[in-house]
């Protein structure tokens, strides 16, 4: 069942077109990476599902238009910013951001405690839950955010660029913690990502953009030669760490052999 | 104590605890300048009001707001930065002021007042129409509370959960706008930008979190308007002027209790 419908998105600002006719359907339970280069259209593909900027074509989630959505299918929909865009010096900790965007939903306070407390711990954020989010680093903030999105218990999430801010080292840290609660909580995720030596370790759908939808598909069947050239001018060899067959299957990463 | 002071007082106090409470969204929307574009186009609003022999105080209310949501819509249609947008209707709009109240036939309302304030003179009747459109403003942000600082925080997030982002902005800048137009009574339009932005500012030196950040904020807003009428009085300085540089003492004190820390 898709539960993300998308045909014929055409996206401008002003004179430039970000996305031009782009289509395809995200199935239920599928974990969906977005890579491509800068000004590639990926987080304003990210956007346009979830109705932030105007477009043409038509946009469907749980099979309806995002303007459709009752308020119980809104709270079923996580997303996880790019970046928080807050005052530094605001003195507002993570217990506070988590409350106010409880604040309002009809959920007991003592279930809105508990998934707090959960979901806080399972970000491993439990220690910093007094903390003010100024004083968080990036890769911090960013658990936040996703911690935030989980505590709704959401059948889709959509991440735009989660991966900003964290290093090298957190990457694998992140990708380890979003693909155990894909597997744990069977939620649709769909995230944009800069990093594609991680997708045909995590992703089972990857969407290969460059204002058009150059490929998606199974990782393994789609990150050819071919398409790598038109995504980014450039061959696999620049990001992948093994031979690949010319035009053919190619796994990007495996860790054993970067050990 | 003589009953216009205690006029003055009641007038400062309500209006104090209005400003620091909105000014900590103010702050959290990075759009402290907002505050001196409405409060500068009230003047227009004023100058209407002698042009058109209607209560200037009510046109300045009526112009303040649509400048504020002028500024409001501007923000979100145009690629224009916020303090551009109101680096361009904070002069305009005080141009503008100024070459009506030039058309004002016979009585020509003085600027000093209307620029700088005049509290002592608030009467028994602008003390009910200040105290219920704060009751208004307040029962707004309070039902409110939780969406406009989300929206406030996190804009596109609100939306994605289904908050009702623009009739609850373009309210909230309606009541701003009211609560800056309704405090130039107060301080005048030169400085009520100071009762929006400095107790707020204080409160973040010092608060560990958001709920003491409003809390500290409402206070140093109360502690200002009460010393600095008192001063006013005591030392026969104008009390706009007054109250200001109390709230600006209590500033530099907190800053100094942050570095402390």
């Amino acid at each position: 069942m898709s539960v993300i419908e998308v045909k014929n998105l055409t996206v401008k600002y002003e004179n430039t077109v970000a996305l031009y006719d782009v289509s395809f359907s995200i199935e239920k339970g599928t974990l969906a990476i977005v890579i491509g280069p800068n000004g590639a259209g990926k987080s304003t593909l990210i956007k346009s599902i979830l109705n932030l900027v105007p477009f043409e074509g038509e946009v469907k989630i749980f099979g309806k238009p995002f303007s459709k959505l009752s308020k119980e299918e809104h709270l079923k929909i996580g997303y996880v910013p790019q970046k928080f865009n807050f005052p530094k010096s605001l003195p507002i900790t993570v217990d506070e951001i988590m409350h106010l965007s409880f604040a309002k939903i009809p959920v007991s306070k003592l279930e809105k405690e508990k998934r707090i407390e959960k979901f806080l711990k399972m970000a491993h954020l439990e220690k910093l839950r007094n903390y003010k989010i100024g004083d968080l680093s990036g890769g911090q903030m960013q658990r936040v955010l996703i911690a935030r999105a989980l505590m709704f218990l959401p059948e889709i999430i959509l991440m735009d660029e989660p991966l900003a801010g964290i290093d090298v080292a957190g990457e694998k840290t992140f990708y380890e913690f979003i693909d155990s609660i894909h597997q744990r909580f069977g939620i649709t995720i769909m995230l944009v990502s800069h990093d594609v030596t991680s997708v045909d370790k995590y992703a089972d759908i990857v969407l290969c953009l460059n204002k058009r939808l150059v490929c998606y598909g199974n990782p393994s069947e789609v990150l050819t030669e071919t398409n790598f050239h038109k995504l980014y001018g450039q061959d696999m060899g620049a990001f992948r760490h093994r031979p690949c067959p010319k035009d053919g299957p190619c796994e990007l990463y495996k860790e054993q052999e970067v050990k | 104590m003589p009953l216009f002071l205690q006029r003055a007082l009641t007038a400062g106090i309500i209006t104090s605890i209005l400003c620091a409470f909105v000014g900590v969204f103010v702050i959290t929307r990075k759009m402290a300048f907002f505050a001196n574009a409405v409060a500068h186009s009230s003047l227009t609003g004023i100058a209407i009001g002698f042009l058109a022999n209607t209560n200037p105080f009510w046109s300045a209310i009526g112009f303040g707001a649509l400048v504020g949501i002028g500024i409001g819509y501007l923000y979100r249609k145009s690629v224009l930065f916020i303090d551009t947008i109101i680096g361009i209707f904070l002069p305009s709009s005080m141009a503008l002021g100024i070459i009506l109240i030039g058309f004002v036939k016979g009585y020509k309302p003085s600027l000093l007042s209307y620029l700088f304030g005049d509290i002592l003179a608030v009467t028994n009747s602008d003390l009910y129409i200040i105290s219920a459109l704060s009751l208004i403003s307040f029962v707004f942000l309070i039902v409110f509370f939780h969406e406009i600082l989300i929206i406030a925080l996190d804009e596109d997030w609100a939306r994605v959960k289904g908050v009702a982002v623009n009739p609850i902005d373009y309210t909230f800048f309606v009541i701003l706008s009211l609560i800056i137009v309704v405090s130039t009574k107060i301080v005048g339009i030169i400085l009520v930008s100071a009762l929006i932005v400095i107790p707020p500012a204080s409160a973040m030196n010092i608060a560990r979190n958001f709920k003491e950040t409003m809390i500290y904020s409402v206070l140093f807003g109360i502690i200002s308007a009460i010393l600095g009428i008192w001063f006013s009085y005591l030392f026969n300085i104008s009390t706009g002027p007054s109250i200001v540089i109390t709230a600006s003492i209590i500033f530099a004190i907190t800053l100094i209790a942050r570095r402390k820390k």
